[in-house]
């Protein structure tokens, strides 16, 4: 019987790796963009005089945060292709990834923010001291310690949402497992390897913020 | 210095001051006693522009008092306020929270406002704490502080809040000491306190806080040993 199928190499294991870095990357573009939409997205949701920037961020973290992943990655692809909108792949993946980023770190930054006794405030008001200024100097400080296990949670939680981009065709970590499982049958292999790789992402994260936490955690 | 005029307070439909007409002079310590929730904390709070009034005037030398305006910032700057819970900033050492306000308020430069804030610490006897955190600090240290840390602004006037009742009872001296210390240095002050003893000892004048309203006013010896307010009396008699 001729070969029809390719058998798994080491060539296949040096394509996954390949994939895993695009999986790093889009993560590391999604994170640090979304951080940037989520930051605004908390100081407005704590905006205590102007109403309507709270009501306009709630808004946007229940429709993003409401909705799934894979429906928004749909809709930028698919969707607004309708519409006559076609964006490349990586673009109609990275939106939906970023604008998922903001809802979510957008509630950690709220959170971390509403954490902090009034008490703080005042004491840095009575000192003659904008709302700006007690923000960046005195609540900051103590909100990015709370934020962080929360922040963490999340970035996991987004190495493995990437994956989704395997619905518009984009070749990511999950994608490339996928190519390679079809060319040589070797499924349970295949999906055995890329699951260790996101463990051995993700991993490594976790024990970073368990570091980082434990060295700010001084003098709380 | 200070000069409140029929000042009206709500707390949505509860009326927490009700009418509270004040002066203090320049040089003058005023303590304002009263029972728990009859609304002493409130004029310090309302005084420093922490809550608005709904009605009358707030003057600090003669500069008024506007919780909503950006103006109240200046006003800030030059009233100090010491809060019951002492409210230091956690991750800053006893010298950096008192320099910070120096720094991004004053806008002075770091050497300046280090030289100030080792001066003030020394004043309230902390100079070996410097470079502690507040979690190393007892409450006493830490009201020091908090002190410290007002009185680097250079305020006019100072308010006091309560600044004893979270302390454990050994360590209220310390900081009693302080006070009457800043108090012969010549300091306007306006303290809310429970501690009697202090108020005899240090007081120019009380006044007792009632209801919303101030009941009774006047020089320390006759608020204590010749009260006319038969509120005032019971007061006094329940915690002597």
């Amino acid at each position: 019987m001729p070969e029809i199928f390719i058998a798994f190499s080491y060539k296949d294991v040096l394509y996954l790796l390949q994939a895993a870095l695009v999986t790093i990357a889009l993560c590391a573009m999604a994170f640090s963009c979304g951080l940037v939409v989520a930051l605004a997205i908390g100081l407005m949701r704590t905006a205590r005089r102007v109403r309507v920037l709270r009501f306009v961020a709630a808004a946007y973290v229940e429709v993003f945060r409401g909705t799934p992943l894979l429906m928004q990655i749909f809709i930028a692809y698919f969707g607004l292709s309708i519409i006559g909108l076609q964006l490349p792949k990586f673009v109609a993946v990275s939106i939906p990834l970023i604008l998922f980023t903001g809802a979510f770190m957008g509630e950690i930054v709220r959170a971390g923010i509403e954490a902090i006794p009034r008490g703080q405030w005042e004491a840095g008001w009575s000192l003659g001291m904008s709302y700006g200024q007690v923000m960046r100097w005195v609540v900051v400080p103590t909100a990015v310690r709370i934020m962080i296990p929360p922040s963490v949670g999340f970035l996991v939680q987004l190495v493995k949402g990437t994956s989704l981009a395997y619905v518009v065709g984009y070749v990511e970590l999950t994608r490339a497992g996928y190519i390679v499982s079809q060319a040589t049958y070797a499924t349970m292999l295949v999906f055995t390897l890329v699951g260790l790789i996101y463990f051995g992402i993700n991993y490594p994260l976790s024990l970073a913020s368990q570091r980082l936490e434990a060295r700010l955690k001084r003098h709380a | 210095m200070l000069k409140l005029e029929n000042v009206h307070k709500w707390f949505g439909s509860l009326h927490v001051l009700k009418g509270i007409s004040m002066e203090v002079a320049r040089g003058e310590v005023v303590v304002v006693i009263g029972r728990s929730g009859s609304g002493k904390s409130t004029i310090l709070r309302c005084v420093n522009g922490l809550e608005p009034i709904q009605q009358g005037r707030i003057l600090v030398d003669g500069d008024l008092v506007d919780a909503h305006s950006r103006h109240v910032r200046k006003i800030r700057e030059e009233v100090g306020f010491v809060f019951q819970s002492f409210n230091l900033f956690p991750y800053y050492t006893a010298l950096e929270n008192v320099s910070l306000a120096l720094k991004i308020v004053k806008k002075l430069p770091p050497d300046q406002a280090r030289g100030i804030a080792e001066e003030m610490l020394r004043r309230v006897g902390l100079s070996d704490k410097l470079a502690a955190y507040p979690d190393q600090l007892s409450g006493g240290q830490q009201q020091r502080v908090a002190i410290a840390r007002a009185l680097a602004m250079s305020p006019k006037l100072m308010l006091f809040d309560e600044v004893t009742s979270a302390l454990d009872p050994e360590l209220v001296g310390e900081v009693l000491k302080v006070m009457q210390d800043l108090a012969e240095g010549g300091m306007t002050m306006v303290v809310v306190t429970h501690e009697m003893g202090f108020a005899r000892a240090v007081a120019d004048r009380v006044l007792f806080v009632h209801e919303g309203q101030i009941a009774e006013e006047g020089p320390t010896e006759q608020i204590f040993s010749a009260p006319r307010n038969e509120n005032l009396r019971s007061f006094i008699q329940s915690i002597l």
